[in-house]
């Protein structure tokens, strides 16, 4: 398809992605190639032909992915390479435009046969760390933490993830963390209204320094955060619980039947677990941030 | 009678009633085991987040609370649709009702256990838990609008829980369930165990003897979980310095002033009345 009549191009995931919407949160691509997506404004429909999902926002099948945000618009991701976005009668565009950066561009990248996972990769001494965790566990907190102490941070809440040549490689998504307004506070860090994921919620896109964007990063190492474990130790999984943990903390696990992709995304966790060390630490939130980002590089830094 | 077209039990009480100690029992009845506090076989909570986002299809913390709220019976629904036991037992500190909406409807209940404490004991108890003073605990269970987890400027494992006050909470599950509900006085585990742990195992319909009770209540001791936690915190309340603390009945004698506990009276009273909590003096009888 031709591309080159759109206003921006943008490169989330190592994807190319164009667009007359203006994203300030995503990084523009200077090169000369066609885009491989096409993300715009059109019509949605209200359901899909042959929906395998059983959810209530949400229906997919082998090539699309139709979500229906309430107060905000449907947005359908398509065969991999198409995002349209249909905003619902009186609402506002910015968070219209925003509410298509977290899940929608998570199932891009599955049509697109990365492996998603739910956290960020931040680099520690130049090795990719992946972060993952259940929601609410912290890990955009220490990845902000990290951030912090000068630990370049590459992706956060989804990661787009390859196995390429026996090697784990992480590609950059958006200079964004995804933080609450009280993780700012015991950060210390200031947000703009205009940052906000909805204007009706305390949580924030806050920026972080974008100068590592560009290059895929190789991944060691994926630290999943758990309560079932002191605060603050570690502990090495081996075999079948680096699978399980991995396979766990993939983006939004359950849309992998819907989208017929269940077998596919086995056989590739069970390759990645094979290429990368995959450690539990403890988070119960009992230590502060910081203490816990200490703990963390010099773990990493051994390992 | 029990709802046998549906799943859900639901072991239903405001917080601090002795919900956990009533989860641990049934775990240590249905294992023969004394069970691990922070590895039970009853731990399901229906304000998991996790649970949410796998039955909404969606991250919860994406949207705000009031946009999913519409689907949450479905959700729940479609939860026990995925699985396939007979029956699910999982802990409720919700009101039945939010916003004039019911949460847990008589369609999706197998059947409902409600466990109710007598709220001049829960105060302290709330307190601690909390880490809040005595007058604050005492807002929370007169107010119609207390709810758990509710800030809105952090997210939680748990989505937010309305809870309203001690009797607000009580009415909703008894004007939705009132046909299909065991009511268990907190009360009456401490001075009548035998008899009260083995209302709910029947109701439940867990097969049991007289000794397997006996047993399952003893290996649920107060002082056993106390040991427990010595050795290893709660992991489902990381903060609290002493979840399990003395259970006692009438402890609040020794914990609130009478002042307060004729707040308590004055915004509960139909309900306390009610549950021979106090007479028609209002003389509290607990």
């Amino acid at each position: 398809m031709s591309t080159a009549n759109f206003k921006y191009k943008y490169r989330v995931g190592g994807i190319t992605i164009a667009s007359d919407i203006h994203y300030p949160e995503l990084i523009l691509d200077n090169s000369l190639e066609g885009a491989e997506v096409v993300l715009a404004f059109g019509d949605v429909p209200e359901t899909l032909n042959n929906n395998r999902a059983d959810f209530p926002i949400v229906e997919a099948n082998e090539e699309n992915y139709l979500l229906k945000i309430p107060r905000a618009g449907r947005y359908l991701v398509n065969r991999g390479n198409r995002i349209t976005i249909q905003p619902e009668n009186g609402a506002a565009l910015e968070d219209v435009r925003k509410q298509s950066l977290t899940a929608v561009l998570a199932m891009l990248g599955y049509q697109r046969n990365y492996i998603m996972m739910h956290g960020g990769v931040v680099m520690i001494d130049g090795r990719g760390v992946l972060i993952t965790g259940i929601s609410a566990m912290g890990k955009s907190a220490l990845l902000a933490a990290l951030s912090q102490k000068g630990c370049p941070v590459i992706s956060d809440d989804i990661s787009y993830i390859k196995v390429i040549n026996k090697k784990v490689i992480a590609f950059p998504s958006f200079p964004r963390i995804m933080l609450w307004k009280d993780s700012l506070r015991k950060l210390k860090l200031d947000a703009e209204e205009r940052q906000k994921l909805r204007a009706d919620m305390e949580k924030y896109f806050y920026p972080v320094n974008d100068s590592v964007f560009h290059e895929p990063v190789m991944v060691n190492t994926v630290c999943a955060l758990a309560s079932s474990i002191g605060c603050g130790l570690f502990k090495t999984l081996s075999g079948l619980e680096k699978t399980t943990h991995l396979r766990d903390n993939l983006f939004h696990p359950w849309m992998l039947g819907p989208m017929g992709k269940s077998g596919y995304y086995a056989s590739q966790v069970l390759n990645m677990a094979s290429l990368v060390d995959v450690v539990l630490l403890g988070n119960d939130q009992t230590k502060s941030i910081e203490e816990l980002a200490e703990l963390f590089i010099e773990k990493m830094r051994h390992a | 009678m029990l709802n046998t077209n549906a799943k859900f039990i639901w072991l239903a009480s405001y917080p601090k009633s002795g919900n956990t100690w009533v989860r641990i029992f049934l775990s240590a009845l249905l294992t023969g085991k004394e069970p691990d506090i922070n590895n039970l076989e009853t731990n399901l909570i229906i304000s998991n987040r996790q649970l949410i986002d796998s039955t909404l299809g969606f991250s919860s913390s994406d949207i705000p609370d009031d946009d999913y709220l519409p689907y949450r019976t479905q959700m729940y629904e479609a939860y026990a649709r995925a699985h396939k036991q007979e029956y699910i037992l999982c802990k409720v500190h919700d009101a039945c009702t939010l916003k004039g909406k019911v949460l847990f409807t008589p369609a999706i209940t197998r059947g409902t256990v409600y466990i109710l404490r007598n709220p001049f004991d829960m105060v302290a108890s709330t307190a601690n838990h909390h880490n809040v003073s005595i007058e604050q605990a005492l807002d929370y269970i007169c107010s119609s609008d207390h709810a758990l987890a509710n800030r809105r400027t952090k997210l939680n494992s748990q989505v937010s829980q309305h809870m309203g006050t001690w009797s607000q909470h009580l009415q909703s599950w008894e004007n939705v369930h009132h046909q299909n509900m065991l009511l268990v006085k907190y009360e009456d585990l401490v001075n009548n165990s035998q008899q009260a742990f083995s209302r709910i195992a029947a109701y439940i319909n867990i097969p049991h003897t007289d000794a397997e009770v006996a047993q399952a209540i003893a290996n649920a001791a107060f002082q056993k979980l106390q040991n427990q936690e010595q050795k290893s915190a709660l992991r489902m309340a990381p903060h609290v310095k002493q979840f399990f603390r003395s259970g006692k009945v009438g402890g609040w004698r020794n914990e609130i002033t009478t002042d307060q506990a004729t707040r308590i009276i004055d915004c509960n009273y139909d309900a306390l009345l009610k549950y021979g909590y106090i007479d028609n003096a209002g003389n509290i009888l607990v």
